[in-house]
Formats: structure tokens, C-alpha cells, sequence
């Protein structure tokens, strides 16, 4: 294909994903806005069903948006055309803001969670240089996944971090007690739209795309994605960031 | 303050509008709206507000247009403007930055709480 046309071809690509996304965004704002609007206002009191049901909306056009993002986000990944940020950041409290985010997604299932560097002392918190909303999008994931595929009554997950001198590297580790993922299936965790049966049963409304995305994103970032899983015993999924990004 | 603060909102979704107009107009404020940046710019003039909440895709005028067509107004550019669109791409806010707007917001990631703040902010910041 000669090159101009292949230029044209992406701008067009371009475009139509820059329309689909604000035509996206502008007809599930109204749903939120209105949603958020009857939770909130206490004057006109709802039944406790009638609350419920606002709230199921209200949970669904948050899932849209994110969906809408995630997409956006992977195509400009994928494109790239994603502009990489990074920042000096003490990797322990960056951690621990990202598991208290993805736990608040899933409020009402029960964990305990455990940070942890492995290496060193406490008094010596790592300092690493991380594009945080790549990174953090990453790690959300994977803790949300951690939550959701352990049982409702024996959740717990440890998040242990160390460098890596050998990989030149950080390793961040999220490893939980859950169902696991079938050894035949293993080779397809990373690709789109992939769910495991398992999986599927445990939460139906999962979308496969947060795992390939995270493998496009930590591409992006120079690092890595794998992950060690014995089914209905545990899974442990880690990361590794560059200690010298490019 | 006696009279409450007037926001004009332009916005060219009716359903976001009336969301937006309820929402900040419990908070306490009296909310203009027009549909494009043309009508924007008449109720500017005529109504002189404290704030203006601006999206950015509009038929007529859009956001930028007015945004620019307001920050060269002797008068009318010590407004504070705040763009409120659903696009969220770092150029195009980098552009309403350029262009003036105090900030930007994303609608579909923002709740009407986090609206309300951020005119709170800007209106009390403007006044001092």
C-alpha cells in the first residue's frame, strides 16, 4: 500500500475512534449525572428497591465509562501514541493508594490484603521512576482480579515488590489464594476478550480485556507480564518496570 | 453575598444540560444555559456571570471559538471559564489551557459533586 494512502487510512482510523468516544461518553453522561443526582438528594426519599435499582444504573454507566476508557486507551497504546510520564515515586505508598482504589470498586467483598518490599529494610523505602497512570492501571487490575476470582469467604492477597538487578528491574507481585486458571488454558490469559470458564462463573459481566490491555501497556513501559497459577490454589501475576526507563 | 452567583452553562446536550442547571442549582446558584457559542456569547453580554461552565463540541459556535472569541474582550475575559466537555485528549486540553480556560473537566469521569467543587473554587477564587 503505497504510503500516503496508508497515512490517510490512519487518520481516518483516528477520527472515527476520537467520535465514537465523545458520542460515547455524551449519552452515558446524562445517565450518571441523574443517577448520582437521586442517590444523592435526600429530599425525595426512595424505597430501599427503588434506591437499589438507581444504584444498579448508576453502576452500569461507571462500568460504560470505564469501558469507553479502557478501549480509548488501548487503541492509543496500541497506535503508539501514548506519551509516557514518568515520576519519582516511593513505590510502597503508590501500591497501597492503587490497592485501596481497586478495593473500593468492590465494596462489598471482603479481603485482607498484605504489602510487603521484600528486600531490604522497611526503613529503606524503594524510590522508582514509574508512569504512574499506566503503571497504576496495570496493578488496579490485577488486584481487582486478585478480589474477584478468590472465594467470597477466604480472600487474601499479598502484594510484595523487590528489585531485580539481573533484569536490571522492579518485580511487583500480586498474589492471591483464588481459583486459579486452568493449566490448558494458561497460553490464552493475555489474549483479547479471553475468560476462562472458571472465571466466566465467578464473575459474568467481565469484559477479557483488562489482561491484554495490561500486556500492551507494560510493552509500552519496557517491562513485563507473567504469571504462576496452580487451580483452586493460587495464582501469582507479576510485573516488572525498567529501573532505567528509555 | 445577597443575590446567588449566576452560571452560565453552554451546552449543547439537553439531557447533560438539565443535569448540570438541577445539580447547581440546589448547590445554591442561579444557572443561565445556552445551546451554542453564538447564544453563549449574547447571554454573556446581557447577563454579565460570575462563571461560565463552556463544552467544547457545539453546532454554530463551538467551545474554542467562544473561549477565544471571549479572552480578547477587554471586558468580558476576567470571567472565569471552565470547560466541561467529553473530550479528553491531552491536545485538546493543552488548547482550552492556551486559550484561557481556568480548567478543564471530563464529563463522563466527573460526578456533579466534583462539578459543584470546582465552580466553588473558581467563584470564590475570582472574587478575592
Amino acid at each position: 500500500m503505497p504510503r500516503s494512502r496508508k497515512k490517510a487510512l490512519e487518520r481516518m482510523q483516528d477520527d472515527f475512534i476520537w467520535v465514537l468516544t465523545h458520542q460515547l461518553r455524551t449519552i452515558v453522561t446524562p445517565i450518571k449525572l441523574f443517577s448520582d443526582m437521586l442517590l444523592t438528594n435526600r429530599a425525595e426519599a426512595l424505597t430501599e428497591k427503588q434506591r437499589a435499582y438507581v444504584q444498579n444504573i448508576h453502576t452500569a454507566a461507571n462500568r460504560l465509562t470505564e469501558a469507553v476508557r479502557d478501549l480509548l486507551n488501548g487503541y492509543r497504546i496500541q497506535a503508539g501514541e501514548v506519551e509516557l510520564v514518568y515520576e519519582s515515586t516511593l513505590l510502597g505508598d503508590f501500591i497501597k493508594g492503587i490497592v485501596e482504589e481497586a478495593r473500593r470498586g468492590e465494596p462489598t467483598r471482603i479481603c485482607t490484603v498484605r504489602l510487603e518490599q521484600t528486600q531490604g529494610t522497611k526503613e529503606t523505602p524503594l524510590t522508582v521512576s514509574v508512569d504512574k497512570l499506566l503503571t497504576g492501571q496495570v496493578l488496579k487490575a490485577l488486584v481487582h482480579n486478585a478480589t474477584i476470582y478468590s472465594p467470597r469467604d477466604r480472600c487474601a492477597i499479598m502484594v510484595s515488590w523487590h528489585t531485580d538487578a539481573k533484569k536490571d528491574a522492579v518485580v511487583v507481585c500480586v498474589a492471591d489464594q483464588g481459583v486459579g486458571i486452568p493449566k490448558h488454558m494458561q497460553k490464552n490469559v493475555f489474549n483479547r476478550l479471553f475468560r476462562a470458564p472458571n472465571a466466566l462463573k465467578m464473575h459474568p459481566e467481565g469484559l477479557g480485556f483488562d489482561l491484554y490491555l495490561a500486556r500492551l501497556i507494560m510493552g509500552a513501559l519496557g517491562g513485563d507480564i507473567w504469571f504462576l497459577s496452580e487451580p483452586d490454589k493460587e495464582t501469582k501475576f507479576f510485573i516488572s518496570l525498567p529501573l532505567h526507563p528509555k | 453575598m445577597n443575590t446567588k452567583p449566576l452560571i452560565l452553562l453552554v451546552e449543547d446536550d439537553r439531557f447533560i444540560s438539565r443535569a448540570y442547571k438541577d445539580g447547581l442549582e440546589q448547590s445554591g446558584f442561579e444557572v443561565e444555559t445556552a445551546t451554542n457559542g453564538v447564544e453563549g456569547m449574547e447571554q454573556v453580554r446581557q447577563r454579565a456571570p460570575h462563571l461560565i461552565l463552556l463544552d467544547l463540541i457545539m453546532p454554530e459556535k463551538d467551545g474554542f471559538e467562544m473561549l477565544a472569541e471571549l479572552k480578547i474582550d477587554k471586558d468580558l475575559k476576567r470571567i472565569p471559564v471552565i470547560i466541561l466537555s467529553n473530550l479528553g485528549q491531552s491536545t485538546d486540553i493543552q488548547k482550552a489551557k492556551d486559550l484561557g480556560a481556568v480548567d478543564y473537566l471530563v464529563k463522563a469521569d466527573s460526578s456533579m459533586q466534583e462539578v459543584i467543587e470546582k465552580v466553588k473554587i473558581h467563584i470564590a477564587e475570582h472574587m478575592t
